[in-house]
């Protein structure tokens, strides 16, 4: 579905990350893991178009997305809930549910998905007038989730949905992508530097070492081998 | 009779200031959108009150028919600026940004000067002229009531069109968060050029109606470029419904603080009311950061 062949992207002339490949398939949960600074969120931004690599390309099932501008990237049925979750603090859930749906055209299309959203997040329907900003930080990563699964995407990509959330809503939050990912077909990207977690939910994975992919595997073996547990999970 | 001078004095104060508040609306409109200070928005009126002379001296088109003609000029203007100058540097630093407007401000001006010389031009026998209105001792002029009217309709439109449309609040999520604004597929590009296009149509409108009351010269946008910026400060950056509020109490301040203190220090009397909201309250009276 998705084949990003080595890309190259610098920030200002400083590289970031060195020819990085990776390939995600139809209905697969794919993990990138690292440490802080590794290049994960550099590999979402670039292919989300709002950076662009030097070299490399990035392909939708076979379509070049390199060239494209980040809302035509969307189009394609690529939706990225980005780090930090960046929702509009200063609109209600609901406007910042159905922002997200400017690109479906008919009324009863939007209500149908806001229906489908509000199953997976019942809590969001019950305060829709609330301001985003107002939520704590594991209802605005919902939010944040929510906010993608309206654009209706094929590739659902995340950038940390653990950053700054308490433990235990953490395992809640991993439970709800395993379960769009089931019920829902939506295949799932995700990038995460709680290593042990996201190597479990993961059909397969890469390891992302200062700009490079140092490993991949499947899952259950890259939590099984020794470099992984000693770099990583500290055992 | 001093009471009826101060009446009259309120009156005036009240009128100018909707279209203080009309060029603030559109100097706001873009700097919270695109978020680039304009410092050539004064020139933009200029050449909107330009516009509506040349309509009138070269094809004997009343201001008033000119509207649509400045405003499409205008719009079209801002669009230019836009895409030929400040996409370029949305990216970059600050005072780069500062520069490039300030530059084009100061371009704009000569320019008019070398073109239509540095005197000052002004329409004669136009349809709301010389007409006015009697209320007990105080005389309201039609120019000024029109170009209150077609300022409050102005806001009407914008505040309808950014609070009440998918378009408007497309544009809101832009200002908020442009790369947030992206991924959820809003073209972020034509969200700026939108704002550039209606932020400078409103300079258009405010431009030809000024012109029927007002005479017209290459320095006139120093006067209300400098309003401007003081008016989204006191109102709050970004904050559309804050400048227009702060419009009006500007138009005030300035001319009963000039019968109150003396004429000469109008603009000394707006300054230093700034001054003090700005140590008081930074954000303004509605801002929103």
């Amino acid at each position: 579905m998705l084949e990003v062949n080595n890309i190259h992207v610098s920030y200002d002339g400083v590289p970031a990350l060195y020819g990085v490949s990776f390939r995600v398939e139809e209905g697969e949960i794919v993990s990138i893991v690292g440490s802080n600074g590794a290049g994960k969120s550099t590999v979402l931004r670039t292919v989300s178009s709002l950076l662009r690599p030097t070299q490399g390309s990035i392909r939708m099932n076979g379509e070049e997305l390199t060239a494209l501008r980040p809302h035509e990237v969307v189009l394609r049925g690529i939706a990225h809930v980005p780090e930090g979750r960046r929702l509009f603090n200063r609109q209600s859930i609901k406007d910042n549910l159905t922002l997200g749906a400017f690109t479906r055209k008919s009324q009863a299309d939007r209500e149908e998905v806001l229906e489908k959203v509000y199953e997976v997040f019942p809590i969001l329907k019950k305060r829709l007038g609330q301001l985003a900003g107002t939520l704590s930080g594991g209802e605005q990563q919902m939010l944040a989730i929510a906010r993608a699964l309206m654009l209706k995407p094929k590739l659902l990509m995340l950038d940390e949905p653990s950053l700054g959330i308490a433990p235990k809503l953490v395992d809640e939050i991993f439970e709800t992508l395993k379960e769009i990912n089931e019920k829902q077909g939506i295949t799932i990207l995700l990038v995460e530097q709680h290593v042990h977690e996201a190597l479990e939910l993961a059909d397969r994975a890469y390891v992302l070492q200062t700009g490079r992919v140092v490993t991949e595997g499947t899952g259950k073996e890259l939590l099984q081998s020794d470099a992984i547990q000693k770099a990583y999970l500290g055992i | 009779m001093t009471f009826e001078i101060l009446a009259q004095a309120v009156i005036n104060g009240l009128l100018m200031g909707f279209v203080f508040a009309l060029v603030a609306v559109g100097l706001s409109l873009i700097l919270g959108v695109a978020q680039i200070i304009n410092f050539a928005h004064g020139e933009f009126l200029m050449l909107g009150m330009y516009t509506a002379f040349w309509m009138w001296a070269l094809f004997g088109l009343d201001p008033l028919v000119s509207l649509p003609i400045s405003i499409g000029v205008l719009a079209l203007l801002g669009v230019c600026v836009y895409k030929l100058i400040t996409k370029r540097i949305l990216d970059a630093p600050r005072l780069t940004q500062i520069f490039a407007t300030f530059g084009l401000s100061i371009f704009l001006r000569s320019l008019a000067q070398f073109l239509w010389t540095p005197n000052s031009r002004m329409i004669q026998n136009s349809w709301v002229g010389d007409l006015r209105v009697a209320l007990g001792g105080v005389y309201i002029g039609a120019p000024q009531l029109v170009a209150a009217a077609g300022a409050i309709l102005a806001f009407g439109v914008i505040h309808w069109l950014v609070e009440k449309t998918e378009v408007g609040r497309a544009m809101m999520a832009t200002a908020e968060d442009r790369d947030a604004a992206a991924l959820m597929g809003i073209n972020t590009e034509q969200m700026y050029t939108l704002a550039w296009a209606v932020g400078s149509a409103c300079v258009g409108l405010a431009g030809g109606l000024l012109t029927t009351f007002y005479s017209v010269e290459p320095n006139i946008g120093l006067v209300f470029g400098t309003t401007a910026s003081v008016v989204i400060a006191l109102g709050g950056f970004g904050s559309i419904k804050g400048a227009f509020a702060a419009g009006i109490i500007v138009g005030l301040i300035q001319v009963v603080g000039g019968f109150l203190i003396g004429p000469a220090f109008k603009f000394a009397v707006v300054l230093t009311v700034y001054l003090v909201v700005v140590a008081v309250r930074p954000q303004g009276l509605l801002g929103k950061y």
